[in-house]
């Protein structure tokens, strides 16, 4: 599905009685899947370095990272921290909160060194795209209801196998808590403009959540603070089978000679 | 050293498959485990816990206040305040912010302590912390709803003064679950677990046992790794104590690695 709304909260987190029954039967499932793919793919030799898939890989589809500008990742990183301190909060000047949640919570991260030697023009046409961001984020983020225990920067490592392949994700938002009911939504925030490849990220989510936990999402969305755009998917068998043998796909692709 | 996958169901398993024997450290183990550590005592004060286990080789480096160093302070306290009101988490995080900023405004923080950082923090900061601590509380709600066993949240990390020998050593614990007449003690853990992420839980297994004579030493002690959804688990037994006694005489006799790579 796709739509452009101003409100995505509400829309994620949907009517309570809709929600299907929590899916803990699958992840074993989808574990063998990658494990077998992994070993046919691998061999029976350990990998070394380790392979690691993030989701940038998976979004692109191939594992050639391109390093983006200085600019270009602190505008990354500072729309990440707008989301935060959006889910518990408001923001009333988003430049100015960012930078100061920014310095404090890595003082000794290389990239605000970098950033701290941008020049007052590229500083400034910084300041005026992070403020277009958080005017989009302001209005789509609004009526996060605080009993949906926000999570913010949700971090997971999953290992397939012994063969030293390992599945790294960070989710920007996830809401809703487990129980008998699926209830947990992710959503991954982009400051760039969604691609045709968006769908593959949304699904690599709800795979990796679903490994971590053994219990898969209700949704997975992705939303560009650009554009405004939403893309949402109903996490269900069948999309988490996909993003495993996307997964496979781009495992095979790295190890090929 | 028992590893699984991280379920409520796993989690339920290791608590109520804890060992039944419990095994008390009696006064002559204690002297001879502070003996031993007098024996290796630095001239500077030292502090010992699993961290400084775990990364051994590392050079100890200088700690400050972030909001992500601060999650797990407010988020145990914020858990134990919700579950004390009867209050939501959100609005307990909010009061525990409120009470540790009043503390510093009326004197009562010490500088460098958690309440005075969170006394000068902008609004901006502020949510920040809020967020980290919702994140840090509601992932520990997430390991625990289900778990339909009596649990709570710690008061406090385990501190034993060693005697003589200007050592501080301190255990943390997160949760602690009463299926019974035993303790298990549960620690939340960031990211993967190392490679000695079994001797740090013996640590902190043996600081507990150390800090309160009155009680026998937990019968388990579970790390749980949200990011990597594992859960590691090390037995109260003796031999266990042993070992994380070995290891902590061992660590504080060792000068960090990366002093010894400068001095050659």
């Amino acid at each position: 599905m796709n739509a452009t709304l101003p409100t995505i909260i509400e829309q994620l987190h949907g009517d309570i009685q809709d929600r299907p029954l929590a899916d803990v039967a699958h992840a074993a499932r989808l574990r063998a899947t990658l494990a077998d793919g992994v070993a046919r793919a691998v061999g029976d030799h350990l990998l070394d370095p380790t392979l690691i898939v993030r989701t940038g890989d998976v979004r692109r589809g191939d594992a050639h990272a391109t390093l983006a500008s200085v600019p270009g990742r602190a505008r990354g990183v500072l729309v990440g921290i707008l989301v935060r301190l959006l889910s518990v909060s408001s923001v009333t000047d988003p430049w100015g909160d960012a930078l100061a949640a920014w310095r404090a919570s890595s003082p000794d991260d290389p990239l605000r060194a970098a950033f701290d030697h941008l020049d007052d023009d590229e500083r400034a046409r910084l300041r005026a795209e992070v403020e277009a961001h958080a005017a989009t984020l302001g209005g789509a983020l609004a009526g996060i209801d605080p009993r949906w225990l926000p999570r913010s920067n949700v971090r997971a490592r999953v290992v397939l196998g012994p063969s030293r392949v390992e599945l790294h994700d960070a989710i920007d938002l996830m809401i809703g808590v487990n129980g008998s009911h699926a209830s947990v939504c992710l959503l991954d925030v982009t400051s760039a403009a969604l691609t045709a490849h968006d769908d593959r990220v949304a699904r690599y989510h709800a795979l990796v959540q679903t490994l971590r936990t053994s219990r898969a999402p209700r949704r997975s969305a992705i939303f560009s603070s650009a554009t405004g755009e939403l893309l949402v998917i109903d996490v269900n068998r069948d999309e988490l089978q996909r993003s495993a043998r996307d997964v496979l796909d781009l495992v095979r692709r790295r190890v090929a000679p | 050293m028992i590893s699984r996958r991280l379920s409520v169901d796993q989690l339920r398993n290791l608590v109520t498959s804890a060992p039944k024997d419990s095994v008390h450290l009696h006064d002559v183990q204690r002297a001879s485990f502070a003996q031993h550590l007098r024996d290796v005592a630095r001239p500077t004060y030292h502090r010992l816990d699993s961290w400084t286990v775990e990364h051994s080789r590392q050079a100890p480096r200088g700690f400050r206040w972030t909001p992500a160093a601060a999650r797990r302070t407010i988020g145990n306290a914020t858990l134990r305040r919700a579950h004390r009101e009867l209050t939501t988490l959100p609005d307990a995080l909010d009061h525990e912010i409120a009470a540790r900023r009043t503390r510093c405004a009326t004197g009562y923080a010490r500088p460098g302590s958690l309440d005075h950082w969170l006394g000068a923090l902008s609004p901006a900061v502020l949510a920040l912390v809020r967020a980290e601590a919702l994140t840090w509380v509601a992932t520990l709600v997430e390991c625990t709803r289900g778990l339909a066993l009596p649990w709570a949240v710690v008061t406090s990390d385990a501190y034993y003064d060693l005697p003589g020998a200007r050592t501080t050593l301190r255990g943390r614990r997160d949760l602690v679950v009463v299926p019974d007449e035993r303790r298990v003690l549960v620690r939340l853990r960031p990211g993967q677990p190392g490679r000695f992420a079994g001797t740090g839980l013996r640590v902190d297994l043996l600081i507990d046992a150390l800090s309160d004579a009155s009680v026998p030493a937990a019968a388990r002690v579970l790390g749980i790794w949200p990011e990597a959804g594992i859960i590691l688990s090390a037995d109260g037994t003796l031999e266990n104590l042993r070992t994380a006694a070995r290891v902590l005489v061992r660590t504080a006799s060792a000068p960090p690695r990366e002093l010894v790579d400068q001095a050659a």
